[in-house]
C-alpha cells in the first residue's frame, strides 16, 4: 500500500476517548478521516463515501468488525480491512498508517498509547 | 513532529477553537464536523449525550459544545447540556433542534440554538467564539 493510495480511513470504534485520539493522530499524519462510533455509522459512511481503509474494534455497541468485514466483503468493496482489539495494537495500526502517509518523520504510536492512558488513569 | 495533544495539557492551546459535537445522525454529524475543521478548529465527534459526559470526565477540554438533543441513551442533549453548564462552566453550548417551536428550553442552557438541518452557521459561531475572545 503506498501512502498516494491512502486517501480516506474510517476509524470505527465505540470507545470515544480512543476513536477521537486515534483519528486526531491520522489526520496529522494527512489522512483524511471518517469516525463511526459504531457498526451502524460504519455502514452509512462505507455507502455514501469512497474509503480506502477501514480500521475497526472488533467489538462494538452495535455489531463487531466481523460483522463490519462480512458487510464490507460483501458487496466486494475493496478496502483494507484492518481489525484491532486493543489500544496498544490499534495505536500501532495508526503509526504503521502513518510511516506510510504524506510526512516525514512520522511519530511513535506509544506516545499516543501512552497519552489515552493518562488521560484514562486521570479521570 | 509531535500532534498537538502531547505538547501540554489536552486543551491547552488556547488559541485552537476546541469542539464537542453529540449528534446521533451520522451524515449530519460528519458534515457539521468537517465544515468546523475546515474552519481550523479541533473537534471531536460523539452520537450521545451518555458518550459526551464520559468524554468529558476524562478532564479534555473543550470551548464549545454543540448537541442534538434527541439521541439515543440514558441522557439526551438537555441533561449534556445541564452537566456541561455545571461542571464545564467555562464551555459555550450551542443546541441543534430539529424545531424551535419544540418545546420550551431553559434559555440559561445555550448560547445558541440553531434549527436542523444546518446551513450557513459557520459565521455565528466563529462570532460567538470570537466575542468570548474578544471580551478576554
Amino acid at each position: 500500500m503506498q501512502a498516494d493510495e491512502v486517501e480516506t480511513i474510517l476509524v470505527a470504534s465505540s470507545d470515544a476517548l480512543q476513536r477521537s485520539m486515534i483519528a486526531k493522530y491520522l489526520r496529522e499524519c494527512g489522512y483524511s478521516v471518517i469516525e463511526a462510533t459504531g457498526f451502524d455509522d460504519a455502514r452509512i459512511a462505507i455507502g455514501h463515501y469512497e474509503v480506502d481503509v477501514v480500521v475497526s474494534d472488533t467489538q462494538m455497541r452495535d455489531g463487531t468488525g466481523f460483522d463490519l468485514s462480512t458487510y464490507i466483503r460483501s458487496r466486494h468493496l475493496d478496502i483494507e480491512i484492518i481489525l484491532t482489539q486493543s489500544l496498544v495494537k490499534t495505536a500501532q495500526v495508526a503509526g504503521d498508517l502513518c510511516e506510510q502517509g504524506p510526512l516525514d518523520q512520522p511519530y511513535h504510536p506509544q506516545r499516543l498509547v501512552d497519552e489515552i492512558k493518562r488521560l484514562r488513569a486521570v479521570r | 513532529m509531535l500532534p498537538a495533544f502531547f505538547s501540554g495539557s489536552v486543551g491547552a492551546v488556547k488559541d485552537l477553537t476546541r469542539v464537542l459535537i453529540a449528534e446521533d445522525e451520522f451524515l449530519l454529524r460528519l458534515d457539521a464536523a468537517d465544515s468546523m475543521r475546515r474552519l481550523g478548529w479541533e473537534v471531536v465527534e460523539v452520537s450521545s449525550a451518555d458518550e459526551a459526559m464520559e468524554l468529558l470526565r476524562y478532564r479534555v477540554t473543550f470551548d464549545l459544545l454543540v448537541t442534538d438533543i434527541d439521541m439515543p441513551g440514558q441522557a439526551d442533549g438537555l441533561d449534556l447540556a445541564r452537566y456541561v453548564r455545571s461542571a464545564h462552566s467555562e464551555m459555550k453550548i450551542v443546541i441543534m433542534s430539529e424545531d424551535r417551536a419544540d418545546r420550551p428550553i431553559d434559555p440559561h442552557l445555550f448560547e445558541l440554538m440553531v434549527v436542523k438541518p444546518l446551513w450557513n452557521v459557520g459565521e455565528t459561531l466563529i462570532k460567538l467564539m470570537e466575542a468570548d475572545r474578544n471580551a478576554g
